[in-house]
């Protein structure tokens, strides 16, 4: 499969006048077209950043500091902003966790799946009408003719998401970048909508670069992985080797934090990660993961280990790998 | 009603409703079936936990158990003695054994006080401690079994991480060495690694002290680990249940197993095919006739729409709410 | 209080009260002749080095008049917003937590009041029990409270379901710990903002009182009747009536500029 994205040590930092953040601090992965890419990690890891460097979005005080993001043989970071905004939905498109605060509260959603479909392709507002009601076809929302009216408050947060699909989809885009979309949703409703994404990635041969912070979608969902920690990938790997022989501890550690359903035994504890996520604008010296890590060497807290790689197609930054 | 109480919790036919205004116009009042009719028992040193999405009326179930609000029928019985019916001096007395951790550790904390005088609130009020120095020593003491360290006695909620937050709201809880715990999503807003760090400390001091949970989660992940029976919830009702091994291991309400079903596995060479439940809640301010779930449900049939199924006892103490069995 | 300091407006509004409670303050210190003492040589001068802002009919020196009209355009002011606040916390928290018939009352009570044009029961009331500074306080007092208890009632309705009230009810904690305690510190921002508007405007009413004839009474001077005396004469004299009226305006306006400070750092979705 050809690579379709590619990002090399992306630095996005944000400057505050408390002190330099450092959200995204050296990321680099690639994604080849009709592939899921799972971009997992804690709270304030830098995923959405990651996501937003990507379109070029970050909302100051942040900047892109350095690196390279080369999307189907162009550097984004080169592009003029008119060369830009032909890629931004359309090759490339997003879903946000929230879609509450991405769609217009006083404008019908018809209205606005309509004007994206119509920044896209060049088609008549009829043709257009009937295109965004394919759209909600395509993403389930019944009865579209009557959804086409209705305002974003009076849908669910699943009819909501789907919406947001829809709009994402207008452009048809190569690559989806998809930041938490089932996160505020229920299980029975985030099942349905992942089902539905799989759906669509087939059918479309779209990329998706899925961010979420729950290792079980990973699971059944994205074909690699990437974690996340404290602004850098500490480990890629395909999806059943990062579950079978994880090699960053904290891979691990995240692994075995989630109960697992059939263990069935009471008085088991949780191997939990003991401490925090450290202080982005204050960070160790050495690996970031140092002052939680239970394999850690003294050589961890001075020097930050590079990616290396365990295993053909399996990257690991960590001075002391497991299950190597 | 006849009941076998060695229950630490009898909850009878509990029944919340909340006018909503509808229409902006007419004014007309309709009703929110928040909670409808919820019946079930916990026994001293259980937990059980409760499962249910968004809205199905979990929350309103843990404040009616504290009397945070008040129901309009049906009865709660704590230690055999009727909870609804104390006033005053006796419901404050009966109130110190029961107690809550919200979901939210951000807004429940009052940002304007330290965490030593969270913590130390409930002893104040209750006179628990015979002077000032030992009232901070108990304090002191609950931050040591909380695993919070000793300096967080001076600092606000706003200098803690959201884990610590959660510790702060589990030490104020236990400040008043209560029998029965309700934990409504006390780990929902936090990352896994420290998700697994609260609930390993959930299951320490229950141990530790004996303490009964309530534990309220939509994930049910959380819920096969720590609960020793399980309830599901379903639009203000109780739907199913059961002990932990038996639910998981063969759930049998259909919505209990399209639960199951959507629950990512963080295991990728399990990958199955899902059966998923089609549609969505409907609004808990017209549920359907019948079986609530019947309009998603994939086995309905005739009798499901028409009359409600009562939760009746099927093999080995379960309970289910279904025709099907 | 940091953050006061680096909002413009605030820091403009403060700057102005600020001088004005000096002034007040000093007011001995301040002024260059007796304010009551009225000088048969020195008629309707025009402002000049021996009297900075003029003299009027009697002779009487209008910057030392007004610096100690500031005293009682301030007290008044101050007094009369505390009554109004007091009034309002009381049966604005009342209402608000208690809710049901007590707030349906006390939320009767209030519209009310509000339906009967402020001004004119100031005016009838005054001129029923007769002028003086503490019956003016005690008025303007007691007509003015509506805006802060429907403030302070919105404030606890919000508050009181919140978790970390919900969680001290749990605990144990009775009624009126949970309003001092837990939920009153929580609704002072917006109560200051509304107790310096209010401050503003109870100057205001105090000087149209006073304007009227039925405020604070000669020969205690005050903004309001020195603006009076003023109009008598205002085609000779200009300046005895536009220095009391730009004292009213910037005080007002200094104020209004440091409630709307506040009002923007107390809200959240401006902070950012
Ligand atoms: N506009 C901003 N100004 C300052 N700092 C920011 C801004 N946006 C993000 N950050 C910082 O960048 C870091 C990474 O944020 P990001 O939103 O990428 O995290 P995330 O991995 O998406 O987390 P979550 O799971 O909570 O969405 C955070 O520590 C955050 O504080
Ligand atoms: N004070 C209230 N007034 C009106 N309706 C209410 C009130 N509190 C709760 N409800 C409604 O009652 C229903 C049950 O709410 P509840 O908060 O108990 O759900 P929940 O199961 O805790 O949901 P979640 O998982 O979102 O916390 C919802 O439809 C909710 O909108
Ligand atoms: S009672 Fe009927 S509709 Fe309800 S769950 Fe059982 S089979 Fe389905
Ligand atoms: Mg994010
Ligand atoms: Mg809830």
């Amino acid at each position: 499969m050809p690579v379709l994205l590619e990002v090399d040590n992306l630095q996005t930092h944000f400057f505050t006048p408390e002190g330099v953040i450092r959200a995204v601090d050296g990321i680099s992965f690639d994604l080849s077209a009709g592939e899921t890419l799972g971009l997992v990690g804690e709270s304030g890891s830098g995923k959405t950043v990651t996501a937003l460097s990507i379109l070029r979005l970050v909302p100051p005080p942040g900047r892109i500091v350095e690196g390279k993001i080369e999307f189907a043989g162009q550097d984004l970071l080169k592009l003029t902003p008119s060369e830009l905004r032909k890629i931004r939905g359309n090759r490339i498109a997003m879903v946000f966790q929230e879609p509450m605060s991405a769609l217009n509260p006083v404008l019908t959603v018809g209205s606005q799946v309509l004007e994206s479909v119509r920044l896209h392709q060049k088609v008549s507002r009829w043709e257009g009408r009937d295109k965004t009601v394919e759209l909600f076809k395509l993403v389930g929302i019944p009865s579209p003719e009557i959804r086409f009216k209705a305002y974003p408050h009076q849908l669910s947060g699943g009819m909501r998401q789907r919406v947001m699909l829809a709009m994402a989809l207008a452009g048809k885009p190569d690559l989806l970048l998809a930041d938490e979309p089932t996160t505020a949703l229920d299980v029975t409703i985030q099942a349905q909508v992942l089902d539905l994404l799989d759906k669509l990635k087939k059918n479309l041969g779209m990329s998706v670069l899925f961010i979420t912070h729950d290792l079980g979608i990973i699971a059944e969902h994205a074909d690699r992985v990437a974690i996340c920690y404290a602004g850098k990938i500490v480990e890629l790997a395909p999806v059943r080797e990062l579950f079978a022989r994880p090699a960053h501890p904290y891979s691990q550690g995240l692994i075995n934090s989630i109960p697992k359903m059939f263990s069935g035994g009471k008085d088991l504890k949780l191997s939990a990660l003991p401490g925090t996520v450290p202080d982005l604008k204050n960070l160790p010296p050495g690996c970031r993961f140092e002052p939680r890590c239970p394999r850690a060497l003294p050589l961890c807290r001075k020097y930050d280990s590079e990616q290396k790689t365990i295993r053909p197609g399996h990257l690991a930054a960590c001075i002391n790998p497991l299950n190597q | 009603m006849e009941h076998s109480s060695n229950n630490l919790l009898d909850v009878l036919n509990l029944k919340k409703y909340f006018p909503v205004q509808t229409t902006f116009f007419s004014g007309s009042r309709d009703l929110v079936h928040a909670v409808d009719g919820v019946s079930f028992g916990i026994q001293p040193g259980e937990t059980l936990g409760l499962v249910g999405e968004s809205g199905c009326g979990k929350s309103t179930l843990a404040r009616l158990i504290l009397r945070l609000i008040e129901p309009d029928s049906g009865e709660i019985r704590f230690a055999r003695e009727d909870f609804l019916g104390k006033r005053g001096e006796e419901l404050r007395r009966l109130r110190r054994k029961i107690q809550i951790v919200f979901q939210d550790p951000q807004s429940s904390l009052n940002p304007r006080m330290k965490a030593g005088e969270i913590i130390g609130e409930p002893i104040k009020i209750h006179s628990l401690a015979p002077s000032r120095a030992a009232r901070k020593e108990m304090v002191l003491d609950l931050f040591r079994q909380v695993g919070l360290p000793p300096d967080s006695y001076s600092r606000y909620p706003h200098e803690f991480s959201g884990g610590q937050r959660q510790r702060i709201g589990i030490a104020r809880a236990l400040a008043l060495n209560p029998e029965l715990i309700v934990a409504d999503e006390p780990v929902s807003s936090l990352d896994v690694s420290i998700q697994a760090q609260i609930l390993n400390l959930f299951s320490d001091l229950k141990t530790r002290k004996n303490l009964t949970y309530l534990f309220i989660s939509h994930d049910l992940r959380v819920l096969s680990w720590i609960s020793d029976r399980i309830a599901v919830m379903y639009l203000g009702e109780i739907v199913e249940i059961a002990s932990t091994p038996e639910l998981v291991k063969k759930p049998l309400h259909p919505y209990t197993q399209a639960l199951f079903a959507a629950v990512p596995i963080p295991d990728p060479s399990t990958r199955r095919e899902k059966i998923l439940v089609p549609g969505e809640p409907p609004s808990p301010i017209r549920p359907p006739s019948g079986c609530r779930f019947h309009p998603r449900c994939p086995y309905a049939f005739a009798p499901c729409k028409s009359t409600p199924p009562p939760l009746k006892p099927v093999e080995n103490n379960r309970l289910v709410a279904c025709y099907l069995y | 209080m940091r953050k006061l300091l680096q909002n413009p407006q605030a820091l403009a509004g403060g700057i102005i009260i600020l001088f004005l409670a000096l002034v007040a303050l000093l007011a001995p210190y301040l002024s260059t002749h007796d304010p009551g003492e009225p000088n048969l040589w020195a008629i309707l001068l025009p402002p000049s080095s021996g009297h900075l802002l003029g003299t009027d009919d009697l002779g009487r020196d209008v910057f030392s008049r007004m610096v100690y009209g500031s005293r009682i355009s301030l007290l008044v002011g101050l007094i009369a917003v505390g009554i109004a606040s007091v009034i309002g916390i009381i049966l604005g928290s009342i209402s608000g937590f208690y809710g049901k018939y007590t707030d349906s009352i006390i939320m009767r009570f209030v519209d009310i009041m509000l339906c009967i044009p402020t001004f004119f029961l100031i005016l009838a009331v005054i001129a029923l029990i007769g002028p003086s500074i503490f019956n003016i306080m005690v008025v303007i007092g007691v007509t003015s409270w509506m805006g802060v208890t429907r403030l302070v009632r919105a404030e606890f309705l919000s508050l009181r379901e919140r978790e970390f009230v919900l969680a001290a009810r749990a605990a144990g904690a009775k009624n009126h710990r949970l309003i001092i305690r837990h939920i009153l510190p929580h609704a002072l921002n917006p109560i200051m903002v509304a107790f310096t508007l209010g401050l503003g405007g109870a100057i205001f009413i105090e000087s149209a009182l006073s304007f009227l004839g039925i405020g604070v009474q000669p020969p205690t001077p005050s903004w309001g009747n020195i603006l009076t005396e003023g109009k008598d004469n205002i085609d000779i004299a200009w300046w005895l009536s536009v220095f009391p009226g730009l004292a009213i305006l910037i005080t007002v306006l200094g104020f209004y500029l440091l409630a709307e400070g506040i009002r923007e750092l107390s809200n959240p979705r401006l902070k950012k």
